[in-house]
């Protein structure tokens, strides 16, 4: 395929301004609506699934279309997630285009998750096509957005194009848009095979699916490649491009979309970011950008009934099929019994992977507060690595403790510097660097404890900018710190699943925070209990649950029975997924209650 | 035996004016597209295709004879006394109610009419249970209630004077701005006089009702926790010093005056309901007509029970209903007559709460039967959740 017929671009937008109907707009206008349906369909039925052998993930999808100059070309859209931990598989999908479609919502204007994806677009030098969309809403208003482009982001508004995809108006201008203006791809050829996975997954049937893009050189159907990263080999056994259904093809050449089925048997053998090269005749060198995945948040999980252990790890087992950032040890608590620590990118990626546990496997779990990996030099000279906050030596034991460090990088309108440098410094953030990227834009760079990001961090920044800030961050190495571990004692009794590292001189502020926190999220018990925070053996906060005196209904006649009596027995479900400590029963979400304590 | 037969309960959901608290299916009765004259009518019907489908039924060892008959609402007092007279020999006509059977109106002392009590009496009622709430003019008023103190005392003597030898009075407590010196004041009131029988309910503040809503916005300054306990625990001890024995969570009886047609409920024996939204418990199933008047009207016209919903628990599920509502008697559930109702005994079910409960002081078992004790009254919810 001649590679100036070829154009690859993205889709990138705030969240519910339209990315997803325009796309389907999009797919319409090229003819491939009536292939969408029946592909939904067969999604819908696992023998025609099985038949197939894939399953399909629309992640890339091939495009024909003719355009205005009566050439045929091929459009390859390739999808994108959109949080910051999956910020380097967002930042993988845009190296694999030449071209973004920036859509802003008329009525809505210009967001924080715009800004932040736009300017990963402009990183990788993806040409810009501003899209304003929803023109037909009674709310819109695409001047002032027109000026917003121009002067928040420096961009020619006579460049955006005006569009509906409720209506379809503009959906012919923004093809057209896309074959004039992103340029078409030019690696060569005739050169060493470099082709970029941006994304993975494993099908049951197939084993791993590689979403590739073909960089430079050519991968052919028999060919024998080299995964770069980890040098292992496998024969390629299909290669596909999706209209959106798969279709199978002989080779992708330089500049082209598709995929690559070769035995993989996990996701870990195609990881995003890696480059595909042929054992043959390899590549001198790997693409730029290729970050292994390292988990940098660490939970424990455990079954709210013990029974339920194999089972959660029967499920760990299958959902790290698919996601290479997932970890899991086994590991026991005194309070919880056994689990798994598990590993992951960051909070929204833990809650995901949290969540799927909950829904698709049916487990009752309890998290634990997450964690940073510490390094710990003991006085007797040993070095420590600890994921678990349970698991620190005492105090006295401890000579130095080391915490993981991310260089954060926040873009903020300038009207919220203040309180975002404020927020910064509380977290323990030092202060790198601020620069003005557009009059109204500032980028500020901090290094700050991961720590303290990963304690609803980004929450707050959000609320301090009433939305408007974006954050990424990058690893930036260990330091020192003077950290402690603090303790949570209920009627009297450590609790290993509740302790906490903090830094020493927040620690008696956090201390109190939390036991407040128990103390409204643990429901009152038959007998008062006592709520105690503490750094070794010094109480730093105390608080203290009433004992229930009171719960009984007034009134009980012939028609009041089932309704009684299902109350009752929710009242009664709601105990069953509590977990019983000692005999206090405290409830999921008391574990995590550190997480969200008042500042 | 004698209280082992079942009762009757017939629902009237019409009320003059809907109280501030309360969450009851009942309908405004001037607004009402059924008329109360078409709803008895309807009621008498039901009746008969009630006794047709009685009849059907295998006998199952339940009595036919029915120790109780009880008209609730809503406001049954605003039905005129003609009408009730109507449906009253159309219920005797169909069904077997024993001589001694104890016949209870629920009266709002706001809406009876002049001669209406002597007119139930000679119907063959011989209870009332009347909606006094509280003796304080301002607490009913705040309580959306239709009727004054006055009113109260007058239906009162006059059920007295029209020969009436068995009243229950219903109050309630844990009222917004209601001091313990003014439940008190309400309570001694009541006991000057000298009723068979005093219902002390604490009020609950249910989502779908004013109160509801004024609770949620901050707008009602209900009394502390601690207060309504202290409420409770000198209620029970006034009332015993006074002859009246504490026999459930909310009710009080001088000896011999236990409602019998609740204690059905509390024993969880059988009844069957007539009227919109009733319930009935028989052979284990229990159901319940609907709660649309014009859905009713118009089911039983077409020759149809109007049951709505229908459940019907296993054994395990029965037995744990049974205890969950014999708890709320003071003398509790009976073992014996536990084990011989479903041939095992309440430990085989349930050993390990029993102790836990136990342990903790909650539940006891005295002359042979399993009951909260006075700490486990209060936690009542507590305890029966382990068994539903």
């Amino acid at each position: 395929m001649r590679q100036d017929g070829i154009r690859n671009f993205c889709i990138i937008a705030h969240i519910d301004h339209g990315k997803s109907t325009l796309a389907d707009r999009i797919l319409e206008r090229t003819g491939r609506v009536a292939e969408r349906q029946m592909a939904d369909q067969h999604l819908d039925s696992m023998e025609l699934e099985r038949e197939r052998g894939i399953t399909i993930k629309l992640q890339a999808v091939r495009l024909q279309y003719k355009a205005s100059d009566a050439k045929e070309y091929v459009l390859n859209l390739i999808d994108t997630p959109g949080h910051v931990d999956f910020i380097y598989e967002v930042s993988r999908s845009l190296a694999a285009c030449e071209g973004a479609l920036l859509v802003i919502d008329a009525s809505q204007g210009i967001e924080a998750q715009t800004l932040a994806n736009l300017y990963l677009a402009l990183e990788h030098d993806l040409e810009i096509i501003p899209v304003i969309n929803k023109i037909d809403l009674p709310a819109a208003d695409p001047e002032r957005v027109k000026r917003e482009l121009e002067e928040s982001i420096g961009i020619d508004a006579s460049e955006a194009i005006l569009t509906s995809a409720k209506t379809g108006e503009g959906i012919d201008d923004i093809l057209e848009a896309i074959v004039e203006r992103v340029p078409a791809p030019q690696g060569a050829a005739d050169t060493s095979l470099r082709a970029l996975i941006f994304d993975s997954h494993y099908d049951p049937y197939r084993g791993v699916v590689a979403y590739v893009r073909v960089l430079e050189g050519q991968i052919a159907v028999g060919d024998i490649i080299t995964m770069m990263s980890t040098k292992k080999n496998f024969e390629v056994d299909d290669l596909g491009v999706f209209t959106p259904g798969m279709e199978p093809v002989d080779t992708l050449s330089a500049g082209e979309v598709g995929c690559v089925i070769a035995g993989m048997k996990d996701v870990k053998d195609a990881p995003v970011g890696d480059t595909i090269t042929l054992k043959n005749h390899p590549a001198a060198k790997p693409l730029p950008g290729y970050r292994p995945v390292t988990p940098m948040v660490y939970c424990g999980l455990y079954p709210v009934d013990n029974e339920d252990y194999p089972a959660l790890r029967d499920a760990l087992e299958r959902l790290r099929l698919n996601d290479a950032a997932l970890t899991f040890e086994p590991e026991t608590s005194v309070a919880l019994g056994f689990g798994y620590r598990c590993g992951f990118l960051g909070l929204l990626h833990m809650e995901i992977i949290q969540e799927r546990l909950e829904r698709e496997f049916e487990l009752n779990l309890i998290t634990t507060a997450p964690s940073v990996i510490y390094h710990l030099f003991k006085k007797d000279a040993g070095e420590l690595i600890i994921d678990n906050p349970a698991m620190f030596p005492d105090a006295g034991d401890i000579d130095s403790i080391k915490e993981p460090f991310v260089r954060a990088s926040i873009m903020t309108p300038d009207d919220f510097v203040g309180p975002v440098m404020e927020l910064c410094q509380e977290r323990r953030g030092i202060f790198e660097t601020m620069e003005y990227v557009t009059p109204e834009r500032v980028q500020i760079v901090y290094e700050m404890p991961l720590s303290e990001i990963i304690m609803d961090f980004f929450d707050r920044l959000k609320s301090r900018t009433r939305g408007y800030a974006s954050l990424d961050y990058e690893p930036a190495g260990y330091k020192e710190a003077n950290l402690v571990k603090l303790d949570i004692l209920l009627n009297g009794e450590p609790v290993d699943a509740l302790s906490t590292i903090t830094h020493r001189d927040n620690a008696p502020h956090r201390g109190r925070s939390l036991a407040q926190k128990l103390k409204d999220v643990i429901p009152q018990q038959m007998f008062e209990v006592p709520i105690q925070a503490a750094i070794g053996s010094k109480v730093v906060a105390r608080e203290t649950i009433r004992a229930l005196r009171k719960d009984v209904l007034a009134k009980c006649y012939g028609g009041d029975v089932t309704r009684k009596r299902k109350l009752l027995e929710r009242q009664k479900e709601g105990k069953r997924r509590m977990k019983q400590l000692g005999s206090v029963e405290v409830p999921q979400e008391a574990f995590m209650a550190v997480l969200s304590l008042e500042e | 035996m004698k209280n082992e037969l079942p009762g009757i309960y017939i629902h009237i959901p019409f009320c003059k004016t809907k109280c501030h608290y309360c969450d009851f299916v009942s309908y405004p009765i001037h607004k009402s597209a059924v008329s109360v004259e078409l709803y008895i009518k309807t009621l008498i019907h039901e009746v008969k295709l009630r006794k047709e489908w009685l009849a059907s039924l295998p006998s199952a060892g339940i009595p036919r004879r029915f120790q109780s008959v009880y008209v609730g609402g809503g406001t049954p007092s605003v039905v005129p006394s003609g009408l009730l007279q109507m449906l009253f020999e159309e219920l005797w006509k169909n069904f077997d109610i024993t001589d001694e059977a104890e016949v209870t109106i629920e009266v709002n002392p706001g809406t009876i009419e002049r001669n209406g009590l002597t007119l139930y009496r000679q119907m063959g009622v011989n209870r009332l249970s009347i909606g006094v709430q509280s003796f304080d003019d301002s607490t009913l008023k705040k309580l959306g209630r239709c009727h004054t103190t006055a009113d109260a005392y007058s239906v009162i003597n006059g059920a007295k004077a029209a020969g009436f030898r068995n009243l229950s009075l219903d109050l309630m407590f844990g009222l917004p701005g209601q001091s313990c010196k003014l439940w008190f004041d309400s309570l001694s009131k009541a006991t000057a006089l000298s009723p068979e029988h005093i219902s002390c309910y604490e009020l609950g503040i249910e989502p779908n009702t004013p109160y509801g809503k004024w609770h949620s916005q901050g707008l009602l300054s209900v009394p502390t926790e601690d207060d309504v306990i202290g409420m409770m625990e000198n209620t029970s001890t006034y009332l015993g010093s006074r002859g009246y024995q504490h026999y459930e969570i909310s009710n009080y009886a001088k000896p011999g005056f236990q409602a019998r047609h609740n204690s059905i409920y509390w024993k969880n024996g059988p009844y069957l309901g007539f009227g919109c939204a009733a319930y009935s418990y028989w052979q284990g199933r229990r159901f319940g007509n609907v709660n649309d008047l014009d859905l009713y009207r118009e089911s039983v016209y077409n020759n149809r029970l109007p049951e709505a919903d229908s459940e019907t628990l296993d054994i395990k599920g029965s037995a744990g209903e049974t205890i969950m509502l014999g708890l709320r008697l003071r003398d509790g559930v009976c073992l014996k007559t536990f084990e011989k109702r479903f041939g095992v005994s309440v430990w085989q079910f349930w050993d390990e709460e029993i102790s836990l409960f136990t342990e903790r002081g909650l539940l006891e078992v005295s002359s042979g039967c399993l009951r909260l004790t006075d700490q486990g009254l209060l936690l009542a919810n507590q305890v029966q959740a382990a068994f539903v």
